[in-house]
């Protein structure tokens, strides 16, 4: 099987090529660090998570390009490594940035409703958070969040129709119309 | 609650930024633990090359001094114990790197008969084998070994040879060549041997010079022609050691040529 770019790049990034592995940085670390984030909650944990997954190709380099692709094996590594630290932080996300062209009313409303549904995610079962934060926020396919997490397809789309619902359950109250809550 | 409205509350969610610095950082880790030797191997092609090209250089200047030094355009004669005599002669070609062997088979008792000649062997040698001296053996069972004596450590039997029956000489003798009457002699000396590349190797006629005294002449060639079926003694009062002889300098006399010694 030939190799990918991507596929070339880690061989070459693993021989110690410098480009190789900023170029390699620059296309997954964004979204390695996101998925971190969003596991871990923001911060030093998340970061070392990026770095120890990318840095990680120097030391035992696992990937397999017959088993996958470069994205999912690296989002995999990121998901074991936050599943090793087991430090579930309910910590605040990101600060959150204003919409300009927002009234104060929606802005303050989607404040909650951020906060509320940051929270939301947080409390969900760890098996129900990756599987909703890999769909939604990494646009990765039922399929490669299977490769992902090693599951069959059917436990990935049960598990995030669980999230689904009990993130539904916990914001239903925010998304209620003023007028109707009586 | 709809699925448009959760994904909507979903997609408000902001992004989690990737820190600044942690690209540097991480770099900086890279280039710490990074293999340090990957320049190593383009090192390794230049050396190979230039080591490459010295051994070039190195192997022309061998081949030629041994050229010069290793070609001998003299034979060794080797006289064995049961009377048979052996000339022998490496000569290195550089263009095929192979050396070639030839030598020549006398027998020297019972003098040489008309029309016959010795054989000269051409063999060629495998690999590269310079600076060495190849010598005859008796093995004992009427054939001959040539020994490697040189650079061949311990000395190795290399072909057994056998000798030839019909070829006759007494020393010193001349060999000669001879397809269109023009005959081309050389003497061969008691000590030494100063033989002609007898290319191709006589076909038709034989000299035979002999002397009673490597200083004194006269020498006297005994000249055989198969196709005439005739033997003629030459007299060659001047011809000095190493000289090229011809028949057009010899002062030959019909009465001579049928003359036997």
């Amino acid at each position: 099987m030939p190799l990918s770019d991507e596929g070339n790049l880690w061989i070459q990034a693993r021989n110690g090529d410098r480009k190789a592995f900023a170029r390699l940085f620059d296309l997954h670390a964004s979204a390695l660090y996101r998925f971190a984030s969003r596991l871990l909650g923001p911060g030093p944990d998340a970061e070392d998570v990026v770095q120890d997954v990318l840095l990680s190709m120097l030391q035992h380099d696992k990937f397999d390009p017959s088993r996958g692709s470069l994205r999912t094996y690296l989002f995999g590594a990121v998901r074991n490594q936050a599943l090793k630290r087991q430090r579930v932080v309910l910590e605040e996300l990101s600060p959150f940035v204003p919409s300009r062209e927002a009234t104060p009313d929606q802005e303050m409303a989607r404040l909650q409703t951020s906060s509320a549904l940051a929270t939301a995610i947080k409390a969900l079962p760890w098996s129900q958070r990756e599987v909703l934060l890999l769909v939604h926020y990494e646009d990765l396919s039922l399929k490669e969040v299977a490769e992902v997490l090693e599951l069959e397809l059917a436990a990935v789309k049960s598990r995030l129709h669980r999230a689904r619902e009990g993130l539904r359950i916990i914001l239903q109250p925010l998304l209620v119309p003023k007028g109707d809550r009586r | 609650m709809n699925d448009s409205q959760l994904d909507s509350a979903l997609n408000d969610l902001p992004q989690p930024l990737l820190p600044a610095g942690l690209r540097d950082r991480t770099l900086a880790a890279f280039d710490q633990r990074r293999p340090k030797v990957r320049h190593l191997p383009r090192l390794y092609r230049w050396i190979g090359l230039a080591a490459a090209g010295l051994c070039v250089v190195i192997f022309a200047a061998t081949m030629g001094a041994f050229q010069i030094q290793d070609t001998p355009r003299t034979w060794e004669i080797y006289r064995l114990e049961d009377g048979n005599v052996f000339a022998v002669k490496t000569v290195f070609h550089p263009t095929s790197l192979s050396t070639w062997l030839s030598f020549f088979t006398f027998e020297r008792e019972s003098g040489m008969r008309e029309g016959q000649y010795q054989q000269i062997f051409h063999l060629r040698l495998t690999g590269l084998r310079l600076g060495y001296r190849v010598k005859p053996q008796a093995a004992g069972d009427g054939t001959y070994n040539l020994i490697f004596s040189k650079a061949v450590n311990p000395p190795a039997v290399f072909a057994s040879i056998p000798p030839h029956p019909a070829v006759k000489v007494e020393e010193p003798f001349v060999l000669g060549t001879s397809e269109t009457g023009f005959y081309t002699c050389f003497i061969i000396s008691r000590n030494g041997v100063n033989l002609p590349e007898c290319e191709p190797p006589p076909k038709r006629a034989m000299v035979h010079v002999s002397q009673t005294s490597i200083t004194k002449g006269p020498f006297v060639a005994h000249v055989y022609r198969p196709v005439a079926r005739l033997t003629r003694h030459l007299k060659i009062s001047e011809l000095r050691l190493g000289d090229w002889y011809a028949e057009s300098q010899a002062q030959l006399s019909t009465e001579e040529l049928r003359t036997p010694r």
